[in-house]
């Protein structure tokens, strides 16, 4: 009996594995190795889902168990690549899938819209079906986010200045030109002027254009652009 | 990619982010094992760190005020003189409770102090109870003897402090001539109608061992109302009122007509 980590057993004693570590081995088909990323990654995923649906328990359950279903169905398949997009990623645009299917199909049953846009595979998580390109479109999704993460994360390398990574990552989050240039103590023009700058920087690192609404470089379109087409 | 879709990948990297680093995060520590194992063990932990906590707060609590002091006890008869040569006896303190006890002239002191200070009664010569305080198990008992020296008038003339053992024995066992033999030294007054000698034995910081306290402890025992006076058992009330808890006293009088004993208190 002595205390040990909680993500310690058999398969993986050391906590200091990494996830891509991990990935690698569920991908070898360790169920263990699958369990650590479970276990590693469940808990702030279901933390974003309750926060989401404003602390419904019971909805975020199935939800999770669609999710993680539908990663261990792609990682046992072979249809997760692990080099296009790391586990945390595809895991989350899987959930977030999940979650527009979810917000879809509780409007449809009552009646409120035909439909919610955002999905791209709302029945494969649904176990309607389980089609490749799915999962494929999963995987473009994750691989854009992915994308946008090192160029935010790297922003020098893409020509973001702090400011202007700062402003895009605070509008992302929700905050509005005005607050946001209370602030940083610029003008709301000054806000409005780098948000554009960056965004053209963002375009250019992922060899995008704002000409081509939301298609990616894989070809993957955005989930609203899709139930808006 | 219209700037909506941008936006939107954006807040995406930034909660994978975020998912991320809850993912890369340490994990909390648990115990493993069966339930039955873990709570044990967790009770376990839980009586560590409760003996720890208590443990804490009792070194605290000893560090401000309950230790026993580090100074060393001065090896030979330390004087504590309360008194002017002239004798002068005018100018009483207020707040004495009668005219038995003296008033303290200006003092001049030659004294070594054996210890900090302790809590004093009030000098001014109101009647104040020392702090009563409980003594510490295992603390080693300490004992000092006082020569208090009175007036014609029975007012207080000087105080002499000196600290003696007793061979580790207890006061009881002490005999009146061995208190009598305590050397203090020159008296600090020539030809006293009467000396009062106490000896108080208890912990190192119940017991007097600085000017201050010892005056303040004299004046006390003086100013206490008593039935008697001249004779030494007409001061074992009084001398234990004013000590604190857990301070073993006995007292012998020796007046112009000679000793008398006095037995311990309590």
């Amino acid at each position: 009996m002595r205390p040990v980590s909680s993500d310690s057993n058999s398969a993986d004693p050391n906590r200091s594995v990494t996830l891509a570590e991990l990935t690698r081995r569920a991908c070898q088909g360790e169920h263990a190795a699958f369990e650590q990323i479970h276990h590693r990654v469940g808990t702030g995923l279901r933390r974003m889902l309750l926060a989401r649906s404003g602390g419904r328990d019971e909805q975020v359950e199935e939800i999770c168990q669609q999710v993680w279903t539908a990663v261990w169905k792609a990682i046992a398949e072979g249809k997760y690549d692990p080099s296009r997009s790391a586990i945390t990623t595809f895991t989350y645009a899987v959930a977030n899938n999940a979650w527009v299917t979810h917000l879809r199909r509780f409007a449809r049953d009552r009646g409120f819209v035909d439909g919610l846009p955002g999905t791209v595979s709302a029945d494969a998580l649904a176990g309607e079906s389980t089609g490749e390109a799915s999962v494929d479109e999963l995987m473009a999704e994750a691989e854009l986010v992915d994308r946008v993460r090192v160029c935010l994360q790297d922003h020098a390398a893409a020509g973001l200045t702090d400011l202007e990574r700062a402003i895009v990552s605070a509008i992302a989050a929700g905050e509005g030109d005005r607050a946001l240039a209370r602030r940083l103590g610029v003008s709301s023009s000054t806000v409005n002027v780098r948000k554009h700058a960056a965004y053209a920087k963002i375009r250019a690192f992922l060899g995008v254009s704002g000409d081509t609404p939301n298609e990616g470089p894989t070809g993957a379109k955005s989930l609203d652009e899709r139930s808006d087409a | 990619m219209n700037d909506r879709r941008l936006n939107e990948l954006i807040r995406m990297a930034g909660e994978v982010s975020a998912l991320e680093r809850s993912a890369e995060a340490l994990p909390a520590l648990r115990l493993s094992g069966t339930p039955a194992q873990t709570r044990v063990v967790r009770r376990r932990w839980i009586g560590l760190l409760s003996a720890a906590a208590a443990l804490s707060i009792a070194g605290i609590g000893a560090w401000y005020g309950l230790a026993p002091s580090t100074s060393t006890v001065a090896p030979g008869p330390v004087v504590v003189d309360g008194s002017n040569p002239s004798g002068h006896t005018s100018g009483q303190t207020s707040g004495q409770t009668s005219g038995q006890a003296g008033d303290l002239p200006k003092s001049y002191v030659r004294h070594q102090p054996l210890s900090p200070a302790l809590p004093v009664p009030g000098v001014d010569g109101a009647v104040v109870r020392t702090v009563q305080n409980t003594p510490i198990p295992g603390t080693p008992d300490e004992s000092v003897v006082m020569a208090i020296y009175r007036d014609n008038a029975g007012g207080l003339r000087c105080v002499q402090l000196a600290a003696h053992t007793w061979a580790n024995r207890c006061l009881p066992d002490v005999q009146p001539s061995e208190l009598r033999d305590v050397r203090f030294g020159v008296p600090c007054v020539k030809e006293p109608k009467e000396t009062l000698l106490i000896a108080l034995a208890g912990p190192r910081r119940s017991l007097p061992t600085s000017e201050a306290g010892a005056v303040a402890l004299a004046k006390c025992i003086l100013s206490m109302p008593r039935g008697c006076d001249g004779e030494a058992s007409c001061f074992s009330g009084p001398a234990s009122q004013c000590v604190p808890a857990g301070v073993s006293v006995k007292i012998e009088a020796v007046a112009d007509r000679g000793w008398s004993s006095d037995r311990t208190v309590p």
